[in-house]
């Protein structure tokens, strides 16, 4: 058969299998850092299991190592289906990946050994840094060049939010990494003060806005209508939904600066952007959860569904919370304290993980030529384990953020602080241990879905068949 | 100044796409990109989900 008559999945499923990999992994260093912070003891004095190194570990394996090969495997697969072309340049496509897990596996050896460039989200030291943007640039060319080979007329929805986060990224990534260096592993960057700290959120939360939104939302655009059998509610919306999400998110970076050096008319900027994205987040979830319309009764027999209606629902929620917390006055109480890691948390593992795992099971039967998973009570299981997980985390964090928040800016008469660090600490410690086991039950989910991957994968045809790239209904 | 400009372009940007989406682009087109991630298996896998359905 003609190599272009076919799409190329192989690249698809590599990605789609080390998602899981990573998934545990990056999750499991979350899990360990967790007990860390309840018996610090536990890093035996080694310094490269000590909180400090593996917390970079832990964020970088989940953002960029899983929820990255997630993003590379759905959106290869809805790009080369929604254009019924061929991934353009398959070379270009394998480098993409082999160069992709070489930087996890170089971050994996250089974070713990405490090599890092000390920005937020960005900590990787420069020679890996620029094999994060070659492979960026491939992966551009890759995508692009399948939507340039389309044979049919529209770009779809997906695409578009697929483009912008891989665009995107692409401009965050090199102007926050532009740095000196000094060394083979060490280099400081050209931004220096207020400006420095600026560039890092402007980047850190457009990381949060492009990375870990616009592109599960081309995510979602695809699966969901896919695993529902039914249009997206309205594609009207989702052009609205798209155009005001990536105007409105490149601006709201100042939020994580309250209170600091930063001048005050740009914190404020950064505060009303971070109000208006409330439109266009919950414009965007409308659609998804509204996809659903007159189709309910599909969530009571298909857990996959219920993963992705469900992740949307921790969309929403994470993205009410954050215009709140973006207020200076709220964010007076809740910086610095767990609040932003519960926050967080809501977003990472309720919506990101979710709607990830949700379209993996969607995908994973369609790349391995099978109908189905192998177990859909398995599924069902991690559904459930995902949720109570998710909710125990955030639950926990919420406590004792507030709590934290209240006890730091109690004074006494005569100005000293009401209570001591380590009071507070003290009081802690509990919800550390809900948290702890949030985290663990979360964890339990994916070792599920490693075992049901498994086992689909057993069952499917020892040789697969590569799929034909079918003719599109309107040309 | 300049930013009063700004602003200003960004609202009318804002107002030009929504009137151009739901007033401007005709609704057949929009169904039809609609319908691109469900129009793109083979026929039989799409048959078997329907067979579902109906069973459910």
């Amino acid at each position: 058969m003609n190599q272009s008559a076919t799409y190329n999945d192989r690249v698809v499923r590599q990605f789609a299998v080390m998602t899981v990999v990573w998934g545990i992994v990056g999750m499991l260093v979350g899990v360990w850092i967790a007990a860390q912070l309840i018996w610090p003891s536990m890093s035996m004095d080694i310094p490269w299991l000590s909180y400090g190194r593996l917390r970079p570990l832990h964020t970088n394996a989940v953002i960029f190592a899983f929820g990255g090969s997630a993003l590379f495997a759905t959106s290869y697969y809805a790009v080369q289906r929604t254009c019924h072309a061929r991934l353009f340049a398959d070379k270009l496509a394998a480098f993409t990946f082999w160069g992709w897990q070489t930087v996890i596996v170089g971050a994996a050896i250089t974070l713990p050994m405490g090599l890092t460039m000390g920005r937020e989200y960005a900590e990787l030291i420069w020679p890996l840094a620029i094999l994060v943007a070659l492979v960026w640039v491939a992966y551009a060319i890759v995508f692009f060049g399948t939507i340039v080979q389309r044979k049919v007329k529209h770009i779809y929805v997906a695409n578009w939010f697929f483009g912008a986060f891989i665009l995107t990224v692409a401009v965050l990534h090199i102007v926050n990494n532009l740095a000196i260096p000094t060394s083979l592993t060490h280099s400081y960057p050209i931004y220096s003060g207020t400006v420095d700290a600026m560039v890092q959120w402007w980047y850190g939360h457009n990381a949060v806005g492009f990375f870990l939104t616009a592109g599960f939302l081309g995510m979602m655009y695809y699966f969901v209508p896919k695993q529902a059998g039914r249009p997206v509610y309205s594609y009207r919306l989702s052009i609205v939904h798209f155009w005001s999400l990536i105007a409105i998110y490149m601006w709201a970076g100042p939020h994580h600066l309250h209170y600091t050096a930063l001048p005050d008319w740009v914190q404020s900027l950064g505060m009303v952007f971070s109000l208006i994205l409330l439109a266009p987040s919950w414009g965007g979830m409308i659609n998804g959860i509204m996809t659903l319309s007159g189709a309910w009764h599909k969530l009571r027999t298909d857990p996959i569904l219920r993963f992705m209606i469900v992740a949307l629902s921790f969309y929403g929620m994470s993205t009410f919370e954050g215009p709140m917390m973006s207020i200076k006055t709220v964010n007076a109480l809740s910086h610095y304290t767990d609040w932003t890691i519960g926050h967080v948390h809501s977003g990472a593992l309720g919506w990101v993980a979710m709607i990830s795992i949700g379209s993996l099971y969607t995908l994973f039967p369609r790349i391995l030529g099978l109908k189905e998973m192998y177990s859909t009570r398995l599924i069902e299981w991690h559904f459930w384990t995902s949720t109570i997980g998710t909710v125990l985390y955030i639950v926990a964090m919420w406590i004792a953020g507030v709590m934290q928040g209240l006890m730091w800016r109690t004074f006494n008469d005569d100005g000293t602080l009401t209570y001591t660090f380590i009071e507070v600490l003290k009081l802690t410690e509990p919800y550390y241990l809900l948290r702890l086991l949030g985290g663990m039950i979360f964890l339990s989910g994916m070792f599920i879905m490693a075992y049901n991957l498994y086992r689909t994968w057993q069952t499917a045809p020892s040789k697969l068949q590569a799929v034909p790239v079918i003719q599109p209904a309107h040309a | 100044m300049t930013s009063g400009i700004v602003t200003a372009f960004a609202m009318l940007a804002f107002i030009g796409i929504t009137i151009w989406v739901f007033v401007l682009k005709r609704k057949e087109d929009f169904d039809e990109q609609a319908h691109l991630p469900l129009d793109d298996e083979l026929p039989h896998s799409k048959e078997s989900t329907e067979t579902k359905e109906t069973s459910s």
